[in-house]
């Protein structure tokens, strides 16, 4: 027997249309504002993860150094945070960056549970009923909206299949100050709702409460909870169960690529899950010489390295050959490769001439910063600009040999930059010239 | 809140510099895309599912069932949700730059899915089998008066107390407010027993008026008693019983003694008082007690020897039981 009294305050006007505008139409027991506070608390300790762990990301590559290392030119205000990135500890960018995108990957199951169990407010009748309501359903748009957009540009981004409106990275960073200024109403005003919806009833209760006990949530606590529940198939907390394997199932499978080592075949459907096939001591390549043109003409014997000294304009460069710099003193440093895309290698042996040796040889006692080219042509990141600590760094080299052999052609032979803590792309490969700045 | 805005604004800003028209298109796709597209094919797919198990005699309800295809389904959707564009080879170039193929992925996320649906399945027949080894050995001792979930599932789901409490006889006052008995208002054959809140609920009400139509030409047909408990003072009773021309005993039980051997004593929560309050409703004035404790409304089947056979609690003061559920439960204990 359903028994709804009439109020006889309720304009005719007021009564929604039929369908899912009606608070009847939705059926499932187990939605309520619990089970949405439940996917909301995770939401709310791990999005500032997310969002932190990309705006690092987008620190490391050190964009107000010069703008050959900014991607988001215009960012303007939205650069305030910026900081001169560090070179210690050696895995600082493979942390934050690995952080980012497994963290990003693990939370589609909550996001996606999350909506389902607010889908009914999609469709709340009147849908605009004051200005402070239309400026909240405004807020859930760019919620709701650009989280969509920041977690498919992400995930399509680290599978290199780049079916963007646009270039990856202003796209990202934008997108995610949308998201975030969304996220940041959206809790301002369900913070409160939350915590009683959460207080509503004991966490304990719920995890002992399996399928045959489990009640609806009361039609009167808040308009998620169901008026003509169906019967249920699945309690509160085998939904909180089913959201947390999926989110363990999407780690367990993805992590590998992160950790590297033994554990880098466990990430099955990651892109860099697989071990390279090659020598012992090969390890994952980001782009191969062939894919970006480098001809062998380039790298053998004609090749050279071109040092110039930006602070005495018209002075000759320093034009070194690959034999000349062998003989320079070289140094050993063990340090990993870390990709914006989240996947990383374990440290690898890498020997060479450290940079700050380099800039001695220039000429240049006090370099506030250096110019890398790299025989690539075109491309976003055939040049990047390094900074005076990163130089300075006694791990930084310019890289001749790696793990006991001569750099692979793919791994930038015959010289390539190395430096602790950079995100992968600005370890350039291929390098034809340092150009160093006072 | 204006700040925040402010700041999107910004940002749209800039990102619609870059490509406007196409930035939109994926936002409004975004929303609405998901929410209209993918999340009615899924409701559609698992309630077809459901549909299907709902009709096949089984020895676990069709809720229990479906988790076991359920979650295999999803979690191998998601998978392909997130990682379809490796598994369907679409980013070209990528051997070309990393030198690893492509070809893995898809076995590789069809073996997961294979391990899901296997995993599942083995722990359905890990629980059908441990089903099986119960129904095989009978039912739990202190259950033999009544029936279990297990062995018959064409009954609702019975709550949380066993069926086979025998109640014991207590004191009620009749709508004159004269001292009378549980076993007095029941008589001598099975009796159903209604326990309701007060005159003052509308859904108290139209249930009792509901059941004097509908239940109680089915009761007095099988010879059983139907009784009405409740809270109130005798007052309380005699309008209810006046108003709706109820031809069955309307009792009070002060301090809801009968409801609390049955676990069924509750009070409104603050808020719900407070909102009383303000409508002119005082509890404490209205219960012969002068307290607000309740009893959660519930249906209960006693037999002729005051056992609980049947027992249905509706937490959710808005819905009660069916006539139907109750006539239901008669037939299948052959009362």
């Amino acid at each position: 027997m359903k028994l709804r009294p009439r109020s006889p305050l309720k304009s005719p006007l007021a009564s929604p249309p039929p369908g899912p505008f009606r608070r009847s139409f939705w059926h499932s027991p187990v939605r309520g504002p619990w089970l949405t506070s439940m996917f909301g608390l995770v939401l709310l300790a791990s999005i500032p993860v997310v969002f932190a762990t990309g705006l690092l990301s987008y620190a490391a590559y050190n964009p107000d150094l010069s703008p050959v290392n900014d991607e988001t030119r215009g960012k303007g205000l939205l650069g305030f945070y910026l900081f001169s990135w560090p070179t210690h500890p050696v895995w600082l960018y493979r942390l934050t960056q690995g952080v980012h995108v497994t963290l990003g990957l693990i939370l589609v199951p909550i996001l996606l549970f999350k909506l389902w169990s607010v889908l009914p407010k999609l469709f709340e009748w009147p849908p605009l009923r004051s200005p402070a309501h239309a400026l909240e359903r405004l807020s859930l748009f760019l919620l709701v909206g650009g989280a969509v957009f920041e977690f498919v540009t992400g995930i399509l981004d680290i599978q290199t299949w780049y079916k963007f409106p646009g270039s990856f990275y202003p796209l990202h960073f934008y997108g995610a100050w949308v998201f975030t200024a969304g996220f940041v109403v959206h809790v301002t005003l369900k913070l409160p709702v939350m915590i009683r919806a959460l207080r509503s009833r004991s966490l304990l209760g719920e995890l002992r409460t399996g399928l045959a006990k489990m009640r609806p949530e009361p039609p009167d606590a808040g308009y998620l909870a169901p008026v003509e529940p169906a019967e249920p198939t699945i309690s509160r907390r085998g939904l909180l169960a089913f959201a947390g394997a999926g989110s363990a199932l999407i780690a367990i499978l993805a992590v590998g690529q992160s950790l590297g080592g033994p554990l880098r075949r466990t990430a099955l459907l990651a892109p860099h899950g697989q071990d390279v096939s090659g020598a012992p001591g090969d390890f994952q390549v980001n782009r191969t010489a062939a894919s970006v043109g480098i001809k062998e003409s380039e790298t053998g014997a004609d090749w050279r390295l071109t040092l110039v000294d930006d602070t005495r304009p018209g002075h000759p460069p320093v034009v070194l050959r690959r034999d000349a710099l062998l003989r320079v003193e070289q140094h050993t440093a063990h340090l990993p490769i870390a990709c914006v895309e989240g996947w990383s290698t374990d440290d690898q042996a890498w020997s060479g001439v450290r940079l700050r040796d380099l800039a001695r040889l220039a000429g240049v006692t006090r370099p506030a910063s250096v110019l890398v080219r790299s025989l690539q042509r075109g491309g976003a990141f055939s040049q990047a600009v390094l900074s005076a600590g990163q130089i300075m760094n006694p791990d930084s080299l310019l890289a001749l040999r790696v793990n006991g052999a001569d750099l692979s052609p793919d791994h930038g032979y015959p010289a390539r930059v190395i430096v602790p803590a950079n995100p992968g792309v600005h370890n350039t490969k291929w390098v034809a010239s340092l150009t160093f700045r006072g | 809140m204006i700040s925040s805005f402010a700041l999107a604004g910004y940002a749209a800003a800039e990102l619609l510099r870059h490509n406007p028209v196409g930035i939109l298109v994926w936002l409004v796709a975004a929303v609405i895309g998901h929410d209209l597209l993918l999340m009615p094919l899924y409701t559609l797919a698992d309630r077809s599912v459901l549909t299907v198990f709902r009709h096949r005699p089984l020895k676990l309800p069709a809720g229990a069932w479906i988790n076991y295809l359920r979650v295999p389904a999803v979690l191998s959707g998601m998978l392909l949700l997130i990682w379809f564009p490796l598994i369907f080879r679409l980013p070209t170039r990528f051997p070309a730059s990393t030198t690893l193929p492509l070809n893995p992925y898809l076995w590789h996320w069809l073996a997961v899915t294979g391990a899901l649906f296997l995993l599942s399945a083995t722990a359905l027949a890990l629980r059908l089998g441990a089903v099986r080894r119960r129904a095989r050995n009978g039912p739990a001792p202190e259950q033999t008066a009544g029936p279990t979930s297990d062995e018959d599932p064409g009954l609702p789901e019975p709550p949380d107390r066993p069926a086979g409490t025998s109640l014991p006889d207590a004191p009620l006052l009749d709508v004159q407010g004269a001292a009378t008995t549980l076993y007095a208002a029941t008589g001598d054959g099975p009796a159903v027993l209604v326990f309701y809140r007060g005159a003052w609920s509308p859904y108290c009400r139209v249930t009792l008026s509901a059941y004097q139509e509908q239940l109680l030409p089915q009761l007095a047909e099988r010879g059983i008693t139907l009784v009405a408990i409740s809270p109130q003072k005798p007052d309380g009773s005699l309008v209810m019983q006046h108003e709706h021309g109820l031809a069955f005993s309307v009792v009070s039980d002060p301090g809801n003694t009968i409801a609390g051997r049955l676990g069924l004593r509750t009070q409104p929560p603050d808020e719900c008082q407070a909102a009383q309050l303000r409508l002119g409703l005082d509890l404490t004035g209205v219960n012969a007690d002068g307290t607000v404790t309740l009893p959660t409304p519930a249906v209960v089947i006693l037999d002729a020897s005051h056992t609980v056979r049947w027992i249905e609690v509706r937490p959710d003061y808005s819905t009660r039981t069916e006539p139907q559920q109750v006539t239901g439960a008669l037939d299948h204990l052959g009362l």
